[in-house]
This record gives structure tokens, sequence and C-alpha cells, in this order.
């Protein structure tokens, strides 16, 4: 079977006749792109220039995958991002048998004293999985790990593990190898299909420089048609004196407060089609560029900066031949490419399903309630997903088997917190812990922020707020 | 691409994907009630990844009650009823099939409950059927996104494309991006 493999063609590319190697590609104006890699011109992959001063942001260029490029780290450094954002590079690859998307990721990261920071083929990472006593993984002592599903755009930021947070970002000149998964099908087993070494990239990389940061600016995308309970429709100009946003906002900012960061809201809103497309049931079961999500997040062009961009929808749904099952919020890619706004993976997407909802009058008027007031719930959803996007990972997942990378965040594995009932099925995939069984101090970690599900508890670590603060997003 | 083994594990939302699951049968697990509700309730509580109809359907009919519950209790919030919709249609369609008409033709429920029991009658109502329940939605519904979803779903059941195809022709043409996905699947 040959992928559907779909090119982002930015630059001009020499006009050519159909052949083996080559397609003629209408919808890029008729540009020459590989057999089967035409992007439909509904498609848009927006290529975009970071909105930090040129002295944060280091423009390399486009270069083709395989190409080794180097950027200094200035001797105050707190964090750094490689943004790669694909101008030829195909949607997919099949490896053992499982469709993946074309995730572009640094292939080696190396220290000014030619240490490897981060091999994507790393096997020590792979040993990592299964070494943790409790059954899961500790990837904590690696200096940076990646999560995976970064397709077209991609930001690769460190710190993001309590080794990096320890050891900080040394001064000097780094390396980095341009990649992607398409290029790695070139020359490791197991790829039956997508594989190509000629995808090429916008690169940059962003430094940011310390002390931490403070401030996140937040813009909120209302594309949900929604009505409040007066019956008038929410839009952004009456979205700051709403009361249930203005509860939901307020939780919102509880929750970054405790890690010192203060969040500056505004309200944006989509045209009609725009809401009449993304807003009701968001499709989430594919997250490719060219997907759903992926386009409506290219909506964020429409107001320059640096945002983190939420987009408030009534549902969204992933869905199989066995079903379709409601989730309540997504991101884009973990971490997200903060400060580069309007590409495809630039933001996250929030439901807003329960906003008005409240069990009592009271319910939304004392400290957060994510049971009782739906405004505290979308509050909660909301800071998860910015959560994800600023670079951290649940803390314990759905398994009980794989923890976030930071070891100041309790951690619930299911060898010791599962019931009897999912006990025997630790280390398959079918287990699933609970929150109210990580609530104790051997057992830990249901009442974070980051936990896989969305519990009463919003806790963050200490470490969790260094990771976010390091971000671009955060200033 | 090591990150490849670990996609599942390392706390992200989304992992690799394969084409279609099959519909494998599941093994009904033998659940006190206190189990029973531990578990429905941490499915519920699914925020970026949701429980799977397997998770469902290894529950099996003891779960309906409860869902069914949970789906009429206005005292719940609004994405919980709706992932219960969710639960019930896999756990027990049998008992979804009396439900999910209702609820979708229901303008005073909650559009995220409306769209649950939207693809769930698309599941559990023979075309014939799940045409005449949603067609009042795909007609009348306020919000075009509604409609939409109607087609959505009627899009994949047999006979359902003449009514998309008919609804799509009186709809603004500022509402027709919003049909693009059924559009598709009726060939357009």
């Amino acid at each position: 079977m040959k992928i559907l493999a779909t090119i982002v063609l930015a630059g001009a590319l020499a006009a050519c006749a159909n052949g083996p190697d080559c397609e003629v590609c209408p919808a890029m104006g008729s540009a020459c792109v590989p057999p089967g890699a035409c992007t439909p011109a509904s498609c848009q992959r927006p290529i975009v220039s970071s909105a930090l001063p040129n002295e944060q942001v280091q423009y390399l260029g486009t270069h083709k995958v395989g190409t080794e490029l180097s950027f200094t780290v200035p001797a105050d450094a707190g964090s750094v991002s490689i943004v790669q954002q694909a101008k030829i590079a195909g949607l997919s690859v099949i490896y053992k048998n499982q469709v993946l998307d074309n995730s572009a990721v640094p292939l080696t990261i190396t220290f000014p004293d030619g240490g490897i920071a981060y091999d994507d083929n790393d096997p020590a990472l792979a040993a990592a999985l299964k070494d943790s006593p409790d059954g899961g993984s500790d990837l904590s002592r690696f200096y940076t790990v990646y999560g995976g599903d970064t397709p077209n755009t991609a930001a690769f930021t460190f710190p993001n593990t309590t080794s990096s947070l320890d050891s900080g970002v040394p001064e000097g000149t780094w390396k980095f190898v341009v990649n992607d998964y398409a290029n790695e099908c070139t020359f490791i087993s197991g790829c039956s299909d997508g594989g190509s070494a000629d995808s090429t990239y916008d690169v940059s990389v962003v430094t940011r420089t310390q002390p931490q940061g403070s401030t996140l600016d937040v813009a909120f995308y209302i594309v949900a048609d929604v009505t409040n309970p007066s019956g008038a429709p929410l839009r952004a100009p009456n979205a700051s004196t709403d009361q249930s946003v203005q509860r939901m906002v307020q939780s919102f900012q509880s929750m970054f407060a405790q890690v010192g960061i203060t969040a500056n809201v505004s309200f944006y809103d989509v045209d009609a089609s725009a809401r009449a497309r993304f807003g009701t049931n968001l499709n989430v079961t594919n997250t490719g560029p060219c997907e759903e999500m992926n386009q409506m997040f290219t909506l964020s062009s429409a107001h320059a900066g640096n945002f983190m961009n939420l987009f408030l929808v009534q549902g969204l749904s992933s869905s199989d031949s066995t079903g379709s099952f409601l989730v309540v919020g997504i991101d884009g890619t973990i971490p997200g490419p903060s400060s580069f706004n309007g590409t495809v993976q630039s933001g996250a997407v929030v439901s807003i399903a329960d906003l008005y909802f409240r069990t009592s009058t009271a319910s939304c008027a004392g400290a957060v309630d994510v049971v009782n007031c739906g405004a505290d719930s979308v509050a909660h959803i909301a800071a998860h997903e910015s959560g994800h996007f600023l670079g951290l990972f649940h803390t314990t997942e759905r398994e009980g088997a794989a923890f976030d990378p930071l070891t100041d965040t309790p951690k619930c594995p299911c060898l010791t917190c599962s019931s009897a009932a999912d006990r025997p099925q630790c280390g398959t995939a079918n287990p699933r812990i609970g929150a109210s069984r990580c609530l104790s101090p051997s057992c830990g970690g249901g009442d974070n922020l980051m936990f896989w599900l969305l519990a009463p508890g919003e806790k963050l670590s200490t470490q969790q707020g260094q990771v976010m603060r390091l971000n671009p997003l955060v200033h | 691409m090591i990150v490849v083994f670990m996609a599942a594990l390392l706390a992200i939302p989304r992992g690799p994907r394969s084409g279609p699951a099959p519909e494998e049968p599941v093994q009904q697990q033998q659940l006190s009630d206190a189990e029973l509700r531990e578990r429905i309730d941490t499915y519920l509580s699914a925020l970026d990844r949701p429980a799977r109809a397997a998770d469902w359907k290894a529950l099996g009919p003891p779960a309906a009650p409860i869902l069914e519950a949970i789906i009429a209790d206005e005292g719940q919030l609004p994405s919980r009823r709706a992932k219960a919709v969710d639960g019930l249609v896999a756990a027990a369609p049998d008992r979804a099939s009396g439900l999910v008409g209702t609820i979708a033709k229901d303008e005073r429920q909650p559009v995220v409950v409306r769209v649950a029991a939207m693809h769930g009658a698309g599941r559990v109502l023979p075309p014939s059927r799940a045409i005449s329940e949603l067609r009042p939605v795909l007609r009348n519904a306020k919000s075009a996104g509604l409609r939409a979803e109607a087609a959505d779903v009627l899009a994949r059941r047999q006979g359902g494309c003449a009514e998309v195809r008919g609804q799509v022709a009186r709809e603004k043409s500022e509402h027709r991006a919003a049909f693009t996905r059924a559009m598709k699947r009726c060939g357009e």
C-alpha cells in the first residue's frame, strides 16, 4: 500500500513533467512534488515567524533532513526550543504495521562539549521504559525526552526533565540534526512505507533567557455556538462580563498563580463559517496537519502575538469503527510551538459544554469545584491542556505504567495502587487508574492538574512550575 | 523513533494509530457494585484520552442502570452525561436504542448530550429508524453545527445521503462548510 503522502510546499519548486519521481501539483502552483504527495488546496499549512524579538530567535533557514545545524546558547539561557516547520514533508509513515504521523524531531542534539543531549534512537531510552521498580518508566534522569506525535510543525523544548532542570542549559555552540520519521524510515528497520530523505524544514531556534517568566498571555477563541442563560450568544464582546466566564477565568488564573504565573486573558470570535464547521463537535480522531483540529488552529494567525491559544468548542470526539467518544480537551503537541502563532499546532482545544452548569447558586462561589461548578471544570480542562502546550506530561498515565519525567510529582503505579480487579492486568493496556486511588503519600497525583483524569484537585509541583515558566510563552 | 514505543506510555493524548479497529469479542469483567461504580466514574472523568468501546463493553449490561441514571440526571455535568451516552451505546446497545432517538431530538438537552445520542442512534438503530429519528434534527435544529452533526451520522447510514444532500441545498452558504465531512462520505 502506498501512503498518501501529502507535501507542504511554501517555497518555489521547479515545474516538471509527470514522471517516476515527480508529480505536478496544481494546488501548489503546478510545483513538482514526489508522487502522491499533493496537498488538497483546502489544507492550509502555514510557515510562520516567531513573535519574539530577534535576540531570542535564531533563524537557520530551510534545510533538508539529515543536515546538521549549529546554534548558540547565551550564558543566561533558561530554555531552548528547536522549531521545525515543514516545507516539504510526507504526512505519515507505516512502521511495524502502524500508521504514524510523520513527526518532526531532531535526530540528535549535541551539547557544546560534544556530548549527546538527545538521540531519537537511543536504546537507553527504550530500556528505561520498564526500569522503574514499580514496573513503569522513569525518564527523569534523561537530559530531555520527546513525547511524540508532532507532525509538520514541531517544537523540541528543554529543559523538560528533572535532569535538565537541575543541570541547566550550558552556554556555547550546540548542534542538532534536522529530522523527521520519514527520514528515519530510510535507515531503520520496520518501516514499510513513507520513507523519504527529501523532506525539508524551515528551522528556527528560540532561546529563552533567565529568569523564569511570570506572565502568560492567553487568547480564548470562542468557536462554539453557545448561548448564555439569558439566551444571548456568547461572543467576545460579552465574554468578559459573563459571570460564568468570569468564574472560569478566575479559576484558571488561580491554577497558574500557585506556581507564580499570572495569566492575562483576551477573547476573540471566529466567523460564522468557522463556528459552524468546528464549534459543535470537532473530530479529533486523527490529528494530522490537514485534519479539522489542526486547520482550526491556523485561525490564530488572525491575532499576532505570543499567545497560549485556547479554542473553545462545544465538544470534541474521537471515533473509530467501534463508536464515537467524547473528549473534553486536547492539545496540539507537547510542547506547542510557542510564539509561532497560526500554525497547524498553534493551540489547544477545550470543551465548554459545562460552562453554565452549576448544581446550586452557591456552587461557583467558593473554592474551585470541578464537580458542581461547570465553569471550574472548563477552567481545569483549559489549564491542563495549557500545561501540555507548555511542556508538561500527565503525571501518571491511565495504565499506571508511565509517568512524567519529573521527580517531584507524585506517582500512582498500577502494581501498588490499582484496584484488585485491575491489578492482574498491570503491564497491559487495560488497567485504568482512578483518581480516588491516587490520593495518598504512596499512591499520589490524583489531585495534580496534570493527572490523566479530570478530578478534583489542581496542584502543580515546583518542577512543573519551572518547566512552564521556562517556556518561551511565559514572559 | 524510539518514541514510537513510548508514545502510548509517555502520557500523551494520542499514540500510534492503526486502521479501523476490528470489533473483537470483549470478555465481560466480574466486578462488585463498588468496583463497577468506580470504573464508570473513572471512564466518565476521562479528559484527553477517552474510554473506548472495549472498556465499556467489558463492563457489560450491569453498567446500564447506572449509566441511564447519569444520563437522566440534570445535576451531572453535561460532558459526563454525554460520556455516559457513549458508554451505554457500547455496553448495552439494546438499552441505548430506546433512549438515543428521544435525546437526540430534545432541544432542552445540552448540545454534547444530543451529539452523543445522535452518534449512538447511528450505531444502534436500523438505518430507516435512524433516518426518521434524526431527520428532525437535520432539518430543524437551531444550530447549524447540530444539523451538520446529524448529517455526519446519516451520511454513514444506507439511504442517508439523499437526506444530507437535500439539507445542504437548503443551507446558507456560510454554513455549508460544516457539512464537508458528511458530503465527503456521500461522495461529493
